[in-house]
């Protein structure tokens, strides 16, 4: 029996070693890439200022004998200076069309713009953990590469590599070629293309045909001023606010604060700014329930503002709202 | 103990471990769903525009993806066809749906999903987790934001100038006002509209106009509607009747001298309908189509206040 008791030990620990190793186990949470050569295709990303990365996945094949076809594309727009990040994804939707899907920010103004829907604007802080899809974050690591030599490409000094199927673990029914270019400063990855073609081993039974990636990082530190996109405002940045203006919500043609001054304050402060601006008092009336509204004049660009000075428990609300002049007259008109 | 009992003990424990090896569901490669690391699964939000703080109530859309990504020999490859279900939970909230299923996953596809959230009408921390099982159990992603009571303030203004040969008029018409929600849904408001206007005075070869006193009045406005399961709802806007001073244009030349009067004249109480009003806030065209008046489209402006 302690034979017996001896055997079942050995082999359990023998076990027990094998599944601390596994990456099946539940008790192991992170993988061990340590030995992997693009364990984190991420990586280097955060040492940039700014760049383009662009990424397409496309997949040409069949599916129980008929036809599949997928195309994904996405392009990230980075830039840390002007705190600017944009990312544009098309993506198969499920009716077998496309979806188009803009999101991103400037600052502390976002934006989300889907299909041909009207752009969204919003400004504050974003949620704890809602992080912006990153296109590198959808490129497999790579266990394995064999360098081919330096080269220089999208404007970088960076080693080519070439992988293959053994490289990423897969099947070896599987063929795959693959080409990754790293920058020799940084690390990061410039260039990342791969076309896998199967016949049921990794897609999947019944599955069979081509999958291409293409990754590029372009623009490398190189991204001046990241236009929004098409159809997307800007809010409004070029009207003051007060100096002790807390609260602060910049939209398209809107601006609004509390402020501890008090109306007359608030007035003056806007008489004096807006003049240096070429911005006229057209008028102030103090309304019955104790509000105040300002209308300027901006003739020159044809603009008007309107500001509302709202008192409340904590401050005067400030809501400033900027329109075209309109060469008609109000239908509400004697 | 006898080595009868620990082989016995032993072979339940070493029956244990090899489940565990060989469940149909295995923990990703990386620690949490929102980790950078490189993962088996990775999932994250198309949409992750969401408000650190968002109003008690206000629903918002949004729309994950997840990709199963091959990491090699640190986690082995899931036999195919693959079943992806996404599992999203929420607190002080409700999400809708809550389920997805995939019914085949596809290596290296990205696969997305739709869904809302809906605030709790009370102050307090919400979360939102995505749970993405295919083959492997992603760690959830997890967003959290909190939830405070707002009121909103409305503002809309137009001011328009209009030139015809010398005379040239201009008129101005503001409305703004508070609007808050109680916890059962009810939206209650005031506010204030006021218009001002004149003919600029002109002077020419043949004489000259002014206006004695600028057209001008003003009224109160009130605000009442139900917000909605959904987040929005339909705000009516009541202008109560205002009342313009009359006004006398007087020309004079060398050989002539005459005047023109305006009557005072009363706008009527209006009732003006805000379609999807949200406390999130933003821009929308309004129609304002009043008893006796042209119907006029005004750009009408909602803004968030909340309260800390």
């Amino acid at each position: 029996m302690k034979r017996a008791a001896l055997i079942f030990i050995s082999l359990a620990l023998m076990s027990l070693s094998c599944v601390i190793s596994s990456p099946l186990a539940r008790s192991t949470e992170t993988a061990d890439l340590s030995g992997y050569f693009l364990p984190d295709p991420t990586v280097g990303l955060d040492g940039l200022q700014s760049y383009i990365q662009t990424l397409t996945i496309s997949l040409h094949g069949t599916q129980d004998g008929k036809p599949i076809e997928s195309n994904e594309s996405y392009r990230l727009v980075f830039n840390r200076e002007t705190q600017t990040q944009f990312t544009n994804a098309v993506i198969p939707d499920a009716e077998g069309g496309q979806e188009r899907i803009t999101t991103g920010n400037v600052g502390e103004a976002y934006y989300r713009k889907l299909n041909d829907e009207q752009c969204q604007v919003w400004w504050g802080e974003r949620a704890a953990g809602a992080e912006p899809l990153v296109p590198a974050r959808l490129l497999p690591p790579l266990f394995a590469a064999h360098e081919s030599g330096p080269e220089e490409i999208n404007g970088v000094q960076a080693r080519r590599y070439t992988f293959d199927t053994v490289s990423l673990g897969y099947p070896a029914n599987t063929k795959v070629e693959g080409q990754i270019w790293l920058a020799e400063g940084g690390g990061y990855v410039v260039k990342y293309t791969m076309r896998i073609q199967d016949e049921g081993d990794l897609l999947g039974k019944g599955t069979t045909g081509e999958q291409v990636f293409e990754y590029e990082l372009t623009q490398i530190n190189a991204v001046v001023d990241p236009p929004l996109p098409e159809g997307c405002p800007a809010v409004l940045t070029d009207f003051p606010s007060l100096p002790d203006a807390r609260d602060i919500q910049r939209l398209p043609g809107t601006l609004a604060y509390i402020t501890s001054s008090d109306a007359a304050h608030i007035q003056s402060f806007y008489e004096q700014q807006l003049q240096a601006q070429g911005w006229t008092l057209s008028g102030s009336r103090s309304l019955p329930d104790g509000e105040n509204m300002l209308v300027f004049l901006q003739m020159e660009e044809a603009k008007a503002a309107y500001i509302s000075i709202q008192a409340s428990e904590t401050g005067a609300w400030v809501i400033v709202k900027v329109e075209p002049l309109e060469n008609s007259p109000l239908p509400v008109l004697p | 103990m006898t080595g009868n009992t620990l082989a016995r003990k032993g072979w339940v424990i070493l029956l244990a471990l090899f489940l565990t090896m060989f469940g149909d569901e295995r923990i990703a490669s990386a620690e949490t769903g929102n980790s950078k690391s490189p993962s088996s699964i990775v999932v994250g939000l198309m949409t992750p525009d969401i408000p650190a703080t968002l109003c008690a109530g206000e629903k918002i859309s949004l729309e994950y993806y997840f990709a199963y990504v091959y990491a090699g020999k640190a986690a082995p490859l899931i036999p195919q066809p693959l079943r992806g279900n996404v599992l999203i939970n929420a607190t002080n909230g409700k999400v809708t749906p809550e389920k997805f299923v995939y019914p085949r996953v596809i290596l290296n596809k990205t696969y997305t999903g739709n869904f809302t959230y809906t605030a709790d009408k009370k102050a307090g921390t919400g979360t939102i987790a995505i749970n993405v099982s295919a083959g492997y159990t992603a760690p959830p992603f997890t967003v959290t934001f909190k939830i405070v009571e707002c009121e909103a303030s409305i503002l809309f203004g137009k001011q328009s100038t209009f030139s015809y040969d010398v005379t040239t008029m201009i008129t101005t018409y503001t409305g703004s006002g508070l609007v808050t929600v109680t916890e059962n849904g009810e939206i209650t408001g005031t506010g204030s509209q006021t218009i001002w206007g004149t003919i600029l005075p002109y002077s020419s070869e043949e004489g000259s106009c002014t206006q004695n006193s600028p057209w001008e009045g003003s009224a109160g406005i009130s605000f009442s509607g139900q917000m909605g399961e959904d987040g929005n709802a339909q705000v009516t806007m009541t202008l109560e009747t205002l009342n313009v001073n009359a006004a006398t244009l007087t020309c004079t030349s060398e050989d002539y001298s005459g005047s023109m009067t305006f009557p005072e004249y009363t706008f009527g109480q209006c009732e003006v309908q805000i379609d999807n009003f949200s406390f999130k806030g933003g821009t929308q065209n309004v129609t304002f189509n009043c008893a006796g008046e042209e119907p006029f489209t005004l750009a009408v402006t909602i803004v968030p206040r909340r309260k800390p």
